[in-house]
């Protein structure tokens, strides 16, 4: 048994996200979004997904405890029934920060929210625990961008390493795609010249259809199933269509390109009595467009080895069983994905923004059978024309 | 007794924070992993994994002593890539110029100041207040971390990854080969610092191979004693005051953590990158250190 282990998550924006920096960017947008500093491409912060599957996971056990609670009451063992529910809600009071000691986190050892995701202790009360659940920042693994072919969904090495695949020669300020061509192809306003790659038929039949094709399914449920099929459910054709426009650039055009192709929307205020712009209320404000795909991690560790409050961690799982394993602490975590696809991340959420679907959730090393490619190609090889 | 000296090198996989004294509300990070964090890390894991393979329970006590007695551990410092290399920058105070980071290879050298600029960044986070989806009043805190990648101050480069450099020794008797074996399989993964449930400290393994030249960070290092020695002019831990001379210059910090649940307070220490004064008709010769087992620097001479 392992002390930890890593669950890679795919999740597709059926919506613009956007996760606010918290500042402003003179001249640019309004309302910039959270940016890895160096590489300057849009990310999601841990701690945002942290927080967003903490209210999922607490909302999910509290439907949960309100319906067995109703089951109790319509029961004819209705007092012995109640006496095996647990009395505190999960949500509001193990969602959030949670230090108030009325209301606040449980701190149980057998609460899958609060073992789970963790707690600080209160003032003037001792121990905290860090919790079961590392998230690790959402990277972009593809992007889209309108090309005069459609849509493609653009790469780079660096992405593609958070998926364990090493990519070698991707060197030229150049798109690189299955099929060489004449002629450029434009990335939003940015025109390259298009070079061969037949190594990319290898990341989409082997990679992308291992993420995709035996991916978990999102269902209520939260299992992590590597056998079972892929959850296509409210992603249509576009789904489908991701691996077969894929596009590869180096490193360094990658972030130009991200940059140059966010989502940016402009508002303003309408003054109710006029109907007409409020004076001084436009702003704008940017998000990672919609069909972006993300990918991070949930480092789970091994409940056997942690204590609560001096008490080992007993959760019991829904259909019966300890949460005795790190695959079972991320099937716990993944009760927020069908949240996550309905309620969200980010702000702007009244303004039709962030819904995310997780279409995979699993060993990232599971049926992978390929781990570098080289797109060298001779320096002749791709079109030249416009 | 003696000692074999190994080189690692741990690439940063996630932004790294390693708290020390806060900035008014930024909680600001080191630019370097002191022996203390890395071995709190390294007992984490090889206990864990330990009682993976037996079923039982993780004996942290036990394994750490283990790690203190038979293993001496060097702070860990930013390592930048050059070429097929991993080329560690280190700490130096300089009378009238503060304190400066210095290549390995003495190549080039910065400004603490512009050192920090190109390998920090800061995180900002808040918590959302459940009842009302909105922000929790008072909760806005900003992080100062390492981030996982940099221009290395080229201005015309590509950005590349940050690693951190450093040695442990490992007590040449009957233990070795299980132990380092131990540490090869074991602890090609490490979580350090704060902030990890946020997917922070996350740092994989590289490198991993004996020096046998005897040469630590470019400095002589003797292996036949007690503990470690090594000739320098300046530390590259934090060194006791009690132990060090007073012709030293460079900056005192007070260490603290937390052990088995009670604040554990040093004495005041020098830094890293503090140095010996010498007069001008004083020996050559450079004092000696000791790298102690909680990775702290003892003057000998």
């Amino acid at each position: 048994m392992t002390s930890y282990q890593k669950f890679l998550q795919v999740g597709i924006a059926l919506d613009p996200i956007h996760v606010g920096a918290g500042g402003a960017h003179i001249g640019r947008v309004d309302l910039t979004i959270v940016r890895d500093p160096v590489t300057r491409i849009p990310k999601i912060p841990g701690s945002s997904l942290a927080g967003v599957y903490r209210t999922y996971v607490a909302m999910h056990y509290e439907e949960d405890r309100q319906l067995k609670l109703q089951q109790g009451q319509q029961s004819e063992q209705q007092s012995e029934q109640q006496s095996k529910t647990r009395k505190k809600p999960y949500f509001p009071d193990c969602a959030g920060l949670g230090l108030d000691q009325k209301n606040g986190h449980c701190r149980y050892p057998n609460c899958p929210v609060c073992t789970v995701f963790g707690f600080a202790a209160g003032a003037g009360q001792e121990g905290g625990f860090a919790g079961l659940a590392a998230f690790t920042d959402a990277h972009v693994l593809l992007f889209p961008v309108p090309t005069r072919e459609g849509p493609k969904w653009v790469t780079s090495p660096m992405a593609l390493r958070q998926i364990g695949l090493k990519v070698q020669g991707v060197d030229d300020n150049a798109v690189y795609m299955e099929k060489s061509s004449y002629y450029k192809l434009n990335l939003g306003w940015l025109l390259l010249p298009v070079r061969e790659c037949d190594q990319i038929s290898k990341i989409k039949k082997k990679r992308f259809r291992n993420l995709w094709g035996l991916g978990y399914t999102s269902d209520t449920s939260g299992t992590l199933d590597t056998s079972g099929t892929p959850d296509t459910s409210g992603i249509p054709d576009i789904f489908s269509c991701i691996p077969n426009n894929l596009a590869l650039v180096p490193d360094r055009l990658f972030s130009h390109i991200v940059n140059s192709n966010l989502e940016v929307r402009t508002s303003v205020s309408i003054n109710p009595e006029t109907g007409a712009a409020e004076e001084g209320a436009l702003f704008s404000y940017e998000a990672l467009p919609r069909w972006t795909v993300l990918v991070w991690e949930i480092i789970c560790k091994n409940p056997k080895y942690f204590k609560v409050r001096g008490q080992d961690i007993q959760v019991t799982m829904d259909g019966g069983g300890e949460m005795d394993t790190p695959k079972k602490v991320c099937q716990v975590a993944a009760k927020a994905h069908p949240y996550m696809e309905y309620l969200g991340i980010g702000g702007m959420g009244t303004r039709g923004m962030g819904r995310v679907k997780v279409v995979y959730s699993g060993d990232p090393d599971s049926g992978q059978s390929i781990d570098s490619i080289d797109c060298t190609s001779p320096p002749s090889q791709g079109g030249d024309r416009s | 007794m003696s000692w074999k000296m190994y080189r690692w090198v741990w690439r940063l996989e996630a932004p790294l924070y390693i708290g020390t004294t806060p900035a008014g509300q930024l909680n600001r990070t080191r630019l370097y992993v002191p022996a203390r964090t890395l071995w709190g890390a390294l007992t984490a894991e090889l206990a864990r994994k330990k009682a993976s393979s037996s079923g039982g329970s993780p004996n942290y006590k036990g394994e750490g002593d283990k790690l203190r007695e038979k293993t001496r551990l060097s702070y860990l410092f930013p390592a930048q890539p050059v070429d097929q290399d991993w080329i560690a920058w280190i700490p130096i105070y300089e009378f009238g110029k503060g304190l400066l980071w210095r290549r390995e290879d003495r190549s080039r050298e910065v400004k603490d100041r512009e050192f920090r600029r190109w390998l920090l960044t800061t995180r900002m986070g808040t918590a959302i207040d459940p009842n009302s989806d909105t922000v929790s009043e008072g909760t806005l805190r900003e992080n100062e971390v390492v981030n996982q990648w940099s221009f290395w101050g080229e201005k015309h480069g590509d950005f590349l990854p940050v690693l951190f450099s450093g040695y442990i020794f490992i007590f040449n008797d009957d233990d070795h080969d299980t132990l380092k074996r131990e540490l090869e399989t074991k602890t090609k993964e490490l979580f350090i610092g704060g902030d990890t449930r946020y997917g922070l400290g996350r740092v994989r393994r590289e490198y991993f191979e004996e020096i046998k030249d005897g040469i630590f960070f470019g400095i002589p290092v003797d292996l036949q004693k007690n503990n470690p020695e090594v000739r320098s002019d300046s530390v590259l831990a934090h060194a006791s005051i009690a132990t060090a001379t007073s012709k030293m210059y460079g900056a005192w910090e007070m260490l603290v953590g937390w052990d088995n649940g009670e604040l554990k307070k040093n004495d005041l220490v020098w830094v890293p990158g503090s140095r010996f004064y010498k007069e001008r008709n004083e020996s050559k010769d450079e004092p000696k250190w000791s790298i102690e087992k909680d990775g702290l620097w003892k003057k000998l001479s």
